[in-house]
C-alpha cells in the first residue's frame, strides 16, 4: 500500500470510528451521516487507487531514480492558451443570477454554458491531436 | 507532447487577450495572488470604517443596515475571497515548481476555477449595487435572518457568489491533489515533497470532504428564498439548527483551510532563513493530517449554547487539535534552534506569525470549553480570538511567502527597508487593534453591534483598537507602495536570491514556461541545497 491509499484510508477508517462514536453519544442524524459520508467518500478513493495498482508505478514513486534517467520521457499535454474556461464561468455567473433576476437570464446563461462545454471538448481533442 | 525541458527561457509577455485564455498555472497563480489583494483592499477599508464607527462611545457614523453589510461583506470578503483563495493561488504558482512537474494536471480546469472565483466574488460584492443594499445577516448567514430576514436580493447574490467560488475551491483542490500524485518529478516520492505541498494536499482533502456541504447548503439557502423550499423554516417542518449543523461542518473545516497553507508556507521559510533543515519533517505531516482529521469532528462547538448537540463531545475533540498544533509549535522552534538565523523581512512576518497565531490558538482552546464559551459567545473575545488566528496568524504568513517567492515569481527583490517598515506597522497596529478586543469581550461588550454605552473601560479600549486599525492600514499602505517601487525601479533577483532548498529555487526567475530546463536529482526534500552542498548532502 503506498502513501496516498494509506493517508485516505487511514482517512477514512477515522471517520468512520468518529461517526460510529458520535451516533452513539448524540443520536444526531445530520451529523452522523456527513461523517459516514466522509468515510465513504475516502474509502472510495482509496479503493480505486488499490484497483489501479497492478499498474507500473509513476517514476515519481521509485525513490532511486534520476530526472535525467526519464529524459525524453512524455509527461502529459498542457493546454496554454483557451478562451472557453472564461466563458463557462461567465455562463455560470449569468446562468445563476438568472435565478434572482429571471428565468430568460437563465437560459442565456445555459446557452453561454453549453456553448463552452461544447468549445471545450472540441479545444481538448484539437490539443491531444497536435 | 510537451515534456518538463521544452522552455529555457521566460514566456513571453502577455496582453490581455494572454491573461484572459491563459491556461498556464503560473498565470493563473499570479491572477489569484492579484485579484486577492484587490479584494483585500475593499474588505479592508470596510474594516476601517467599522472600526470608524466604533471609536467613540453612542456616536454612530453609519446606519444600523449599513453596519450589519459592512461586517457581512469584511468577513465573507477575508475568509472566502482573501485568506482561503491566496493558499490556493500561491499553490497554483509553487506547487507544481516545488514537485517539478511542468504545469497543473488540469490547465483550462484550472483556469475555469479562477474565473469562478473572480465572477463569485464579483456577484457577492454586487449585492452593494442593489436597491435594497447587500447580504446583512453575517458571514455564518443563518436561517432564518438569510431566509425570511432578508428579502432584498442581495441577499441572493451572496449565495449565489459562495455557490460560484465553492464550486472554484472544489475544482481547485482535485486539480492540487491530482498534480502532486501524478506529475511529481522522478524520484519526488511523496515523503520527499516540501511540507508546504504536503500542507496542499491535505487542506485539497479538507476541501472536498467540507465543500460541498456549503454547496448543498447554498443550495437549499437559495430554494428557501426563491423557489418556495422550506429546508431550513420550522414552521413548515424545517430546521433552523440543521442549517448551523451543515454550515459549521463547512466552517469549521473552512478555518484550517485558511490555516494549513500558512503553516505549510512557514514551514518553508523558516528553515531557509535559519540555515538548517526542517525539524521533524514526518511530525510536520503527521500532525498536518491529525489536524485536518480532527478539524472535521469539532464543527458543533460554534452550537454549544443552542443546547442542541453534545457538548462534552465537541469539546473534547477541539481540545485535541491543540496537541497536534503544539507539535508544530516545537518542530518550528526546534527547526530555528541552534540556527544561525537572519532576518529579512519574509523571516520576520514567519516569526510575527508564531507569536500572533500563538495567542489565537491559546485563546481556542478557552473556547473550547463551553463553560467559558458560554461566557465568550457572540462578545468581542470571539472576534479577538479569530482575527488572531487568522488576521496575526494567516495574514502575516502571507505577507512572509509574499516576501520569498515574489522574487522568484516576478524576478525582481521586494525592498527589504520597506519591509521591515511594514512589519513592526503591521504587527504593533495589529495587537493594539486586538488585544483590547480581549477585555471588551470579557467585560460583556457583544459583537456586531453598531454603537455601544459609555461603561467603564469600553471607550478607551475602542478608542486603542480604532488608532490601532489605522496604524495597521498604514502598514498595508507601506506594502503598496513597496510593490510599485520594486516592480518601477526593478533589483534582480536572479534565480535563487535566499539560498533556498526546494526545487522552484533551481529555475529562472520568472521560470519558463513548462517551467525546468533541467531538473536536479532529488534525493531528500531539499534537493537544492543536496545539489549546492553535495558534501552534506552524502
Amino acid at each position: 500500500m503506498n502513501t496516498t491509499q494509506s493517508v485516505l484510508l487511514g482517512s477514512a477508517v477515522f471517520a468512520l470510528a468518529v461517526g460510529a462514536i458520535y451516533w452513539f453519544v448524540s443520536y444526531e442524524s445530520a451529523g452522523t451521516l456527513m461523517l459516514l459520508a466522509m468515510a465513504a467518500g475516502l474509502a472510495m478513493a482509496a479503493a480505486y487507487l488499490a484497483a489501479v495498482r497492478r499498474q507500473p508505478p509513476v517514476p515519481a514513486d521509485r525513490s532511486g531514480i534520476s530526472p535525467a534517467d526519464a529524459a525524453g520521457e512524455p509527461v502529459g499535454v498542457f493546454a496554454s492558451h483557451s478562451a472557453w474556461p472564461v466563458v463557462l464561468a461567465l455562463g455560470c455567473a449569468v446562468g445563476l443570477t438568472g435565478l434572482i433576476y429571471g428565468w430568460w437570464l437563465a437560459l442565456l446563461g445555459a446557452g453561454g454554458v453549453t456553448l463552452a462545454l461544447v468549445g471545450l471538448v472540441r479545444d481538448d481533442r484539437a490539443t491531444r491531436s497536435r | 507532447m510537451s515534456t518538463a525541458a521544452t522552455l529555457a527561457a521566460p514566456g513571453p509577455r502577455l496582453g490581455l487577450l494572454g491573461w484572459l485564455t491563459t491556461t498556464n498555472h503560473k498565470q493563473i497563480g499570479v491572477l489569484y495572488m492579484a485579484t486577492t489583494l484587490g479584494f483585500f483592499v475593499v474588505a479592508g477599508v470596510m474594516a476601517l470604517l467599522i472600526r470608524a464607527d466604533l471609536t467613540v462611545p453612542n456616536h454612530p457614523i453609519v446606519e444600523r443596515q449599513t453596519y450589519a453589510e459592512l461586517f457581512t461583506l469584511h468577513g465573507t470578503g477575508m475568509i472566502f475571497l482573501v485568506i482561503a483563495p491566496f493558499g490556493l493561488g500561491l499553490a497554483n504558482y509553487i506547487l507544481p515548481l516545488q514537485i517539478g512537474a511542468p504545469d497543473m494536471a488540469y490547465p483550462r480546469l484550472n483556469a475555469l476555477s479562477y474565473w469562478l472565483f473572480l465572477l463569485g466574488g464579483l456577484v457577492l460584492m454586487s449585492g452593494l449595487l442593489t436597491r435594497d443594499g447587500a447580504a446583512a445577516a453575517g458571514w455564518v448567514a443563518y436561517a432564518p435572518l438569510s431566509t425570511t430576514g432578508s428579502p432584498g436580493s442581495g441577499m441572493d447574490l451572496w449565495i449565489v457568489g459562495l455557490l460560484m467560488v465553492s464550486a472554484s475551491s472544489i475544482m481547485t483542490a482535485i486539480n492540487l491533489i491530482a498534480t502532486t500524485l501524478l506529475y511529481r518529478a522522478p524520484g519526488m516520492i511523496m515523503w520527499r515533497i516540501p511540507v508546504f505541498c504536503w500542507d496542499m494536499v491535505v487542506t485539497s482533502l479538507i476541501i472536498l470532504m467540507a465543500f460541498p456541504p456549503l454547496a448543498a447548503t447554498l443550495a437549499m439557502l437559495l430554494i428557501d428564498r426563491r423557489l418556495g423550499g422550506h429546508a431550513f423554516d420550522p414552521s413548515q417542518g424545517g430546521s433552523a439548527v440543521v442549517y448551523q449543523h451543515l454550515f459549521w461542518f463547512f466552517g469549521h473545516p473552512e478555518v484550517y483551510v485558511m490555516v494549513l497553507p500558512y503553516f505549510g508556507m512557514i514551514t518553508e521559510i523558516i528553515p531557509v532563513f535559519s540555515r538548517k533543515p526542517v525539524f521533524g519533517y514526518t511530525a510536520f505531516v503527521l500532525t498536518t493530517l491529525a489536524i485536518a482529521g480532527l478539524s472535521m469532528t469539532v464543527w458543533a462547538h460554534h452550537m454549544f449554547t443552542t443546547g442542541a448537540v453534545v457538548n462534552p463531545f465537541f469539546s473534547a475533540m477541539s481540545l485535541l487539535i491543540a496537541v497536534p498544533t503544539g507539535i508544530k509549535y516545537v518542530n518550528w522552534i526546534g527547526t530555528m534552534w541552534g540556527g544561525a538565523i537572519v532576518f529579512p523581512t519574509a523571516m520576520l512576518f514567519a516569526v510575527g506569525f508564531l507569536l500572533n497565531f500563538l495567542i489565537g490558538g491559546v485563546t481556542g482552546v478557552m473556547i473550547a470549553s463551553p463553560p467559558i464559551d458560554f461566557w465568550a459567545e457572540d462578545t468581542y473575545f470571539i472576534v479577538a480570538h479569530m482575527h488572531y488566528v487568522l488576521g496575526g496568524g494567516s495574514l502575516f504568513a502571507l505577507f512572509a511567502a509574499v516576501y520569498y517567492w515574489f522574487p522568484k515569481i516576478t524576478g525582481v527583490m521586494l525592498r527589504d527597508g520597506w519591509g521591515r517598515l511594514q512589519f513592526w506597522l503591521m504587527f504593533v497596529g495589529f495587537n493594539a487593534t486586538f488585544w483590547p478586543m480581549h477585555m471588551l469581550g470579557l467585560w460583556g461588550m457583544q459583537r456586531r453591534v453598531v454603537t455601544y454605552p459609555a461603561l467603564p473601560g469600553w471607550g478607551t479600549a475602542n478608542l486603542i483598537a480604532s488608532l490601532g486599525s489605522a496604524v495597521l492600514a498604514a502598514g498595508v499602505l507601506v506594502f503598496l507602495w513597496n510593490l510599485w517601487v520594486s516592480l518601477r525601479l526593478p533589483v534582480p533577483a536572479g534565480p535563487d536570491p535566499w539560498g533556498g532548498y526546494t526545487l522552484e529555487w533551481a529555475t529562472t526567475s520568472p521560470p519558463p514556461e513548462f517551467n525546468f530546463e533541467t531538473i536536479p536529482p532529488i534525493r531528500s526534500e531539499r534537493p537544492v541545497f543536496d545539489l549546492h552542498h553535495p558534501g552534506a548532502a552524502s
